[in-house]
């Protein structure tokens, strides 16, 4: 059992691997593995699959992989930060911030400058409100449902209905008021897509993410003393008002950029997390990793599903995780009414 | 040495902690007790800064506590809380070792050091358990051991270590072998210990000092056989005591008794 808990990263970094490759020949229509060789060797020769590789495939699959990262590994430092299973971006209301954030800047961006809001500008400035939406959302609950350096769940959870609420609100009041055809459908807010995997979203998005991971992996030891209180990790010379403060501030960075560029796709920094902490244990050393890597395989199988299972057509992400997501969410719930929710 | 002055904390005008002045020294044995919710537990957490000071003043070493930095104060002492919520899996081994987080030592020091302290504590069987599967008991011992190593992790002296009720949910034999560990540590060590008791006989078997709290106050202090006197624990718990002399060990127990 230990040794395979120990291997257990490797094992899935392998089947994520083959995932990925797998990914690549799923779509509209299927290239096969084999092709895939040919193709590289000979771009010339097969000039429509080069280009649907190259131009859709890979960045598509590459995108999957940032944006499963970012939301495993955000959900895995949300639950150590609220020291709760069910602190999930999506259900407390972070994502909604976000987008709330975009939404607003959106709102306001009609009466500044188009350089703002349009072409290259737009890939910085929609990340950098999205960011701002998410961070204020985290700061807000935090405050909230703290008392006495203890969590309130159920003013976590309710907060995170209200805020929910009032972006729908706010994404409905935006997509009635404007006509711009560049902006993004109300279903892309709520549901999610990655159809838009651009260079400048992977270039963007790709330094945000690796440094949410590293800064994860180097504060491991710190996490785990997170777990055993606030107090203790203070009292044993952790300073945990810096710590919190930077994960804030990491989580906010990564679940705003992927919100910015991909919309909300909900419930996978619920589910990655705990099936992590089911298959390798709490101790982030483990636990980090396995949510990253398990982040990035289920949003690539969810994507694949997304995009083939009514091609040419597309399903929005969101759905698929939703529909995989909420079941666990009411599974938790009722496994642990006794204990978290108290 | 700590040095406690004029502190004051209260929740909605209710008085926590009440005028209170305590010093801590270093090589000494100082215990507090009193009758619950008297605010030992409140005292122990402001000074390790657990709790923001209201008013009043903690200084250790002359320093302000709060000019310290949270890793600065763990080189310096150590806390056990009561026990928590933790709903984690973890090894055993791996919460002790969470103690030497303030330290910068090589794997192979890490390890000597987790193989003394288990030894000394007699808890091999534990140290690759699942923390979430130990009884209430074997929690408390492994916490116990996450802090002594932190106190032990240096050669430096003059640490201090709080304890607020280390013999919770223990056996008697592992009640005695902690506080025997934590007089042995105090001797070696020069440690200064403050420890919430709620066993009296306890208290006068291993202290150097009392404290005796009631209702935010320090009603009395001193040494300990004065300070355990008949009349001063009646006036605080309520109940008859009597220091008795047994023969056969060579020692004077404090026996209680409910007052009639």
């Amino acid at each position: 059992m230990q040794s395979l808990k120990k291997n257990i990263v490797g094992v899935f970094f392998i089947i994520l691997s083959i995932s990925v490759v797998l990914n690549v020949t799923i779509g509209a229509f299927n290239i096969t593995f084999f092709e895939i060789l040919e193709t590289l060797k000979d771009p010339e020769e097969n000039k429509i699959f080069y280009q649907v590789l190259i131009d859709i495939r890979v960045p598509r699959v590459f995108l999957g992989i940032l944006v499963g990262v970012a939301f495993g590994i955000s959900g895995a430092m949300m639950q150590t930060l609220f020291k709760n299973p069910l602190a999930d971006p999506s259900i407390i209301g972070v994502s909604a911030g976000a987008s709330a954030g975009v939404v607003i800047f959106m709102l306001l961006g009609s009466f500044l400058p188009s350089i703002l809001y349009q072409g290259f500008f737009s890939y910085l400035s929609l990340p950098l409100s999205a960011f701002l939406g998410a961070v204020i959302t985290i700061f807000a609950i935090y405050k909230l449902a703290s008392i006495y350096n203890k969590v309130a769940v159920t003013v976590m959870l309710l907060a995170g209905i209200a805020i929910n609420a009032m972006l729908g609100a706010l994404v409905g009041l935006f997509t009635y008021v404007s006509t711009d055809e560049e902006l993004k459908s109300f279903t892309f807010w709520t549901m999610g897509s990655l159809a838009d995997s651009s260079a400048e979203v992977l270039l963007i998005m790709f330094p945000v993410i690796a440094a949410t991971y590293i800064f994860a992996m180097r504060k491991k030891i710190e996490l785990n003393l997170m777990l055993l209180g606030e107090d203790e990790a203070k009292n044993s010379g952790v300073d945990a008002e810096k710590l919190k403060k930077q994960i804030i501030f990491f989580v906010s960075l990564s679940i705003g950029t992927s919100v910015a560029f991909c919309g909300i796709i909900g419930f996978i920094g619920l589910v990655v997390p705990h099936i992590a902490r089911l298959l390798a244990g709490s101790n982030h050393k483990l636990y980090l990793p396995l949510s990253a890597i398990l982040g990035a395989f289920i949003l690539l199988w969810a994507d694949a599903f997304a995009r083939t299972i009514i091609s040419p057509a597309e399903l929005p992400i969101g759905i698929i995780t939703a529909l995989l997501g909420a079941p666990f969410f009411l599974w938790l719930l009722i496994k642990n009414r006794q204990t978290t929710l108290n | 040495m700590y040095k406690i002055t004029n502190l004051d904390f209260s929740i909605q005008k209710r008085k926590i902690l009440d005028k209170i002045n305590l010093e801590i020294k270093p090589d000494s044995f100082l215990s507090i007790v009193g009758p619950n919710g008297c605010g030992k537990s409140t005292l122990i957490k402001t000074i390790n800064r657990n709790i923001d000071i209201q008013s009043g003043k903690i200084t250790l070493n002359d320093i302000d506590i709060q000019e310290y930095s949270d890793k600065e104060l763990a080189l310096k002492r150590s806390v056990l809380n009561q026990s928590f919520f933790f709903p984690y899996s973890f090894k055993a081994i791996e919460i002790v070792e969470m103690g030497l987080y303030a330290y910068d030592l090589s794997t192979q020091r890490k390890k000597d050091i987790l193989e003394y302290i288990i030894q000394k504590l007699d808890i091999e069987p534990l140290k690759q358990k699942d923390y979430q599967g130990l009884s209430g008991g074997e929690k408390q011992k492994i916490q116990f051991a996450r802090v002594v190593v932190q106190l032990f992790a240096s050669e430096k002296k003059q640490k201090y270590l709080f304890l607020d009720e280390p013999t919770l949910n223990l056996d008697i034999y592992y009640q005695y072998k902690i506080l025997d560990l934590t007089k042995e540590l105090q001797k070696e060590l020069h440690i200064g210990v403050c420890a919430i008791l709620h066993d009296v006989n306890q208290a006068y078997l291993y202290s150097d000092k009392v404290a005796m709290m009631r209702q935010g106050e320090i009603k009395y202090f001193g040494d300990t056989k004065e300070t355990l006197s008949h009349d001063k624990i009646f006036d605080i718990f309520n109940v008859e005591s009597e220091f008795v002399y047994s023969k056969k060990y060579d020692k004077e127990i404090l026996i209680t008794s409910p007052s009639s």
